[in-house]
């Protein structure tokens, strides 16, 4: 099975109906002509057994002759329709092939692009039809028309539906019945009220102008031989003959409403995509909803208050700190917050700090449509990296924080960034609370520290401060941490993380061992360096040794951190963020 | 293209059928016509009102004998073809799918009231990043959906994309080059500024383009030696004296403006994309190509699940079947399946770190316990379950 075999059925199959369709028509035509042709040989035949001149006999022969040149010009017209019919479907057919042959050769360096073209080729055919079967005429048009279209699309045979549809819109039933007479045989076989439909409209029509008697005639003649299920529909009618136009009575006010015209339209849409194509639902909502679900996750249960006590294992002193953060701070949304930051098994497409910018699940508005569907089956472990979105495999080594957050190895393609702080105390007493600025740099690819005023390393300032205003419990608080992670352009703030108040004794950690900061959580964590390298192996479907390099030595084992801190604000850009670094 | 050639054969048949009909009909008639023709001339020799002579009725009524017969003939050989016509379409029936929306049961409830307009919504956003923006409006107009996003920065790489597919490299160009600072690891520059010089090649001669490479390529020359090399080999059939004999296929690619700008505007969706941080997809189009991937194993097991237990699968809220959707079609998240329980992670049933590295799911964690102790089921090592942490992938 390939993707032509399970979606292309009606690219063709439409064609085919209207080759079909030519078909039957070229044979009306032919039968038709050859018994004209019939009618004058038979009269040549009475002609001379009556005994007739020549100039009678000229006059008729004349006649054939004009038969059988009328029937030359139509049968050739009618056969060459039909070629033409058939070489729609040769189009598309070439089409497809064009695909199958990038298929059977997906080693071709072309072979991609082309690919991908073709695919963007068939979205814009789903994107027609599907117009063309809601009544999107206009815009079918215009898509068609812009990416040259016609052939592989269905516009040009939609055409008569646009125009039997705006015929019913301006309530004009000349060419739906036309319609429906053209396509009687068919129409028969899917059981299609279609043509009844009309036939009480009309009716209807001429009760509503008061024309009641010609009304009764009408009815006589198309009424008269009902099929089962109709005679209460008709009976209804009947009885309208009754009641005033303006009637408020059941069901014959709603007989006479204007809505029923929209009805028409719609079933006409639908009676005629019946006709024209075996499947009930156009491709582009299958393929959507089974793309949505392929790339969908489990929805999960809502966030409730549980977890932030819970999942953390923290208990009650830590409610009672946010609490006391909450008094002070005067945020009082801080629980939501946290409980937000420590829930991260959340399902990935319906929590904002999950969903990813390039799943279709996850953004808005197909994220509304993916709740309802099924999700996608997965017996094997899939990871990516959630900030380079680089598969985690043995080239890209998932890496566990002391919080439990997973990333890979790679970020940015290069190796995680472990912060190195570098001390450069200047500025003494520049701020009259401060004692210093602590420039802090990047130790990444092995560059040196470059001069003060360059920026391609830098990574943020530590204003340090002895003696600290206002809150009385900040003894702890000694300095800010301006940061920033994944350094690619300076100035953007999109890569600021925010400022950290930290304590003096996490500050010489960091100083000592180097720190790193999890870019989900916000939280800073100390790497103690142990001398033996340690393995962890993380599981069975992803062997290999886990290890933080940073060009000085190895780090690894993360509970060695020995730090007692108990809080860090974290003031981001966008808000405040509270966050616990009791490390493990 | 198993299917499509089946296809292609009964078409090809009833074609060429149809035309040699459409000959034969037109030969028969044209001589049935100038028999007649040429009888009448025979008759109209003579006087009009002379009665006709035993010999001249026995040739008439011979003629139009012949004439009803023959006239009878081409409706039947018409009507012969019958056959050949349904066998081309019993053939697409075979070869292709007809109910394809089988497998999507859900795909109905698409077409809901409550549903659709997000569905149109998501359409008309694709229209708008596709740089479509008419067609986007009057989608807007018919099917009375709001949309918020309009003439985006999408539209504007899309109109990159586009002139760059129509082999020129102009605009792409100025939008890379502002941002060349950003693009140092990339090989945007470098392809933009190839294409360029091939086109230069093409307009202005040779001696253009060297020259264009000289300003422009030489510092791509370390990156790229091999593919500039190649470029340079090529300008040999862009001039006058080209070798008679046609380009080995690696110059063929390069000669070929349209499809090497099909490539770079790829590229340039890609890199520019990834510069930006969006999604080189819109959704639509991302969730579309990985249905169209889903489709064919869906019917695939479909075919294998006729019996009446297994259509249970159907029902579940989980798709029945794993589906690699290639490397640009899925793979947005992290999806941990646990090795012991093979089930998907949730948030009941979370990745749980074992001491000595290796990750199992709670559930199955708590199965391996016993009592204090839990035996690693992948290393010796012995540990309680309460020393087990949870880690997170996204």
């Amino acid at each position: 099975m390939n993707e032509i075999k399970s979606l292309e059925h009606a690219t063709l199959k439409v064609p085919y109906e209207v080759f079909n369709k030519r078909y039957r028509n070229a044979q009306r035509v032919l039968d038709v002509e050859a018994r004209q042709v019939t009618t004058s040989v038979s009269d040549i035949d009475a002609a001379t057994k009556k005994g007739a001149t020549t100039g009678e006999i000229d006059s008729l022969l004349g006649g054939m002759v004009e038969k059988l040149t009328t029937m030359k010009r139509k049968a050739s017209e009618a056969i060459t329709e039909e070629v033409q019919a058939a070489c729609v479907c040769k189009k598309r057919l070439e089409h497809l092939k064009e695909q199958a042959e990038a298929l059977t050769e997906p080693a071709a360096p072309q072979a991609k692009t082309q690919m991908n073209q073709w695919r963007s080729v068939r979205l814009d055919r789903m994107l027609v039809d599907y117009f063309l079967r809601n009544g999107y005429y206009d815009s079918a048009n215009k898509l068609a028309d812009k990416r040259d279209l016609r052939d592989l699309t269905n516009v040009d045979i939609y055409a008569a539906a646009a125009e039997v549809e705006t015929e019913l819109s301006a309530r004009r039933t000349g060419r739906c019945l036309q319609w429906c007479a053209d396509n009687r045989s068919k129409l028969r076989k899917l059981n299609s009220t279609m043509e009844f439909k009309i036939r009480i409209q009309e009716f209807i029509e001429l009760v509503r102008d008061d024309r009641r008697l010609e009304a009764v005639r009408y009815a006589k003649k198309h009424f008269s031989t009902y099929e089962d299920g109709q005679l209460d529909d008709i009976q209804h009618c009947m009885g309208m003959l009754a009641f005033p136009k303006d009637t408020d009575v059941e069901p014959y006010r709603s007989l006479l409403g204007n809505w029923r015209w929209g009805a028409l339209v719609a079933q006409f849409r639908w009676e005629h995509a019946r006709l024209l194509h075996p499947a009930r639902l156009p491709a582009l909502p299958v393929a959507l909803q089974l793309g949505l679900a392929a790339l969908n996750t489990p929805y999960p249960f809502q966030i409730s208050s549980k977890f932030y006590v819970n999942s953390t294992g923290l208990g009650y002193l830590y409610v009672i700190r946010i609490e006391e953060i909450d008094r002070r701070t005067g945020v009082t949304d801080i629980a939501n917050r946290v409980a937000k930051l420590n829930w991260q098994w959340v399902g990935h497409c319906y929590n904002e700090s999950t969903q990813v910018s390039a799943c279709p699940a996850c953004q808005p508005p197909l994220n509304a449509l993916a709740r309802l569907l099924p999700h996608a089956h997965c017996s094997h472990s899939r990871l990516v990296c959630r900030i380079s979105r680089l598969p985690l495999n043995e080239h890209n080594q998932p890496m566990v924080l002391p919080n439990g957050q997973v990333y890979g190895e790679k970020v940015y393609g290069e190796k995680v960034r472990i912060l190195f702080l570098r001390t450069g105390v200047r500025g003494e007493g520049e701020y009259s609370n401060f004692t210093g600025i602590l420039f802090l740099r990047t130790g990444v690819r092995g560059e040196g520290v470059r001069g003060e005023g360059e920026y391609s390393n830098f990574i943020g300032i530590l204003f340090l401060r002895t003696g600290v205003r206002g809150e009385g419990d900040d003894s702890n608080f000694i300095g800010i941490l301006f940061l920033r992670i994944g350094v690619r352009g300076e100035g953007e703030d999109s890569n600021f993380i925010g400022i950290y108040f930290i304590s003096t004794a996490l500050k010489d950690m960091m100083k000592e061992h180097g720190s790193i900061i999890c870019p989900k959580t916000k939280e800073v964590f100390c790497m103690k360096r142990v001398e033996k390298q340690v393995h962890l192996n993380q599981c069975a479907d992803l062997n290999g040794n886990c290890k933080l390099e940073n060009g000085i030595g190895k780090f690894g084992r993360y509970k060695t951190c020995v730090l007692k801190m108990d809080l860090i604000i974290i003031i981001s850009t966008s808000s405040c963020l509270l966050l616990d670094i009791g490390l493990m | 293209m198993d299917s499509c050639l089946g296809v292609e054969q009964d078409l090809d048949k009833a074609t060429s059928k149809f035309t040699a009909l459409n000959d034969h009909s037109n030969k028969i008639l044209g001589e049935v016509i100038n028999q007649v023709e040429d009888l009448r001339k025979e008759i109209s020799q003579q006087p009009p009102d002379t009665p006709l002579t035993q010999n001249q009725v026995d040739i008439i009524h011979e003629l139009a004998s012949s004439v009803k017969q023959s006239v009878f003939q081409l409706s039947t050989d018409h009507r012969e073809l019958h056959a050949t016509v349904s066998r081309v379409g019993k053939s697409i029936d075979r070869h292709f799918i007809a109910d394809y929306a089988a497998v999507a049961p859900k795909a109905e409830s698409f077409c809901s009231d409550t549903n659709r307009p997000i569905m149109e919504q998501a359409i008309a956003q694709h229209l708008y990043r596709q740089d479509l923006e008419d067609v986007g409006d009057s989608l807007v107009g018919e099917a009375r959906v709001g949309v918020s996003e309009r003439g985006s920065t999408f539209a504007q790489l899309q109109r990159c994309a586009a002139a760059l597919a129509a082999a020129d490299p102009a605009p792409a160009l100025a939008w890379a080059a502002s941002r060349e600072h950003d693009l140092t690891h990339s090989p945007l520059l470098f392809t933009l500024h190839r294409m360029q010089m091939m086109k230069l090649a093409r307009e202005e001669g040779v001696s253009a383009a060297i020259s264009y490479a000289r300003a422009y390529l030489s510092q791509h020359v370390s990156r790229h030696e091999r593919a500039l090399r190649a470029c340079m080999g090529v300008l040999v059939w862009c001039t006058q004296a080209a070798p008679p004999a046609p380009p080995p296929p690696e110059y063929a690619h390069l000669l070929d403006l349209k499809a090497l700008g099909a490539e770079a505007g790829e590229l340039f969706l890609r890199e520019a994309c990834s510069l930006l941080r969006l999604a080189p997809h819109s959704p639509l189009a991302g969730a579309v190509l990985a249905g169209a991937r889903v489709l064919p194993a869906l019917h695939d097991i479909r075919a294998k699940m006729s019996h009446p237990h297994v259509l249970a699968a159907w029902a579940d809220d989980e798709l029945p079947l794993e589906v690699e959707l290639g490397e640009e079609g899925g793979g947005y998240h992290s999806v941990f399946a646990c090795p012991i329980l093979r089930q998907q992670a949730s948030d009941h049933n979370p990745p749980m770190r074992l001491l000595c590295g290796h990750v199992i799911s709670r559930d199955a964690l708590n199965k391996l316990a016993m009592g204090l102790k839990l035996k690693c089921p992948y290393c010796p090592m012995e540990q309680s379950p309460s020393e087990a942490r949870q880690i997170y992938f996204s």
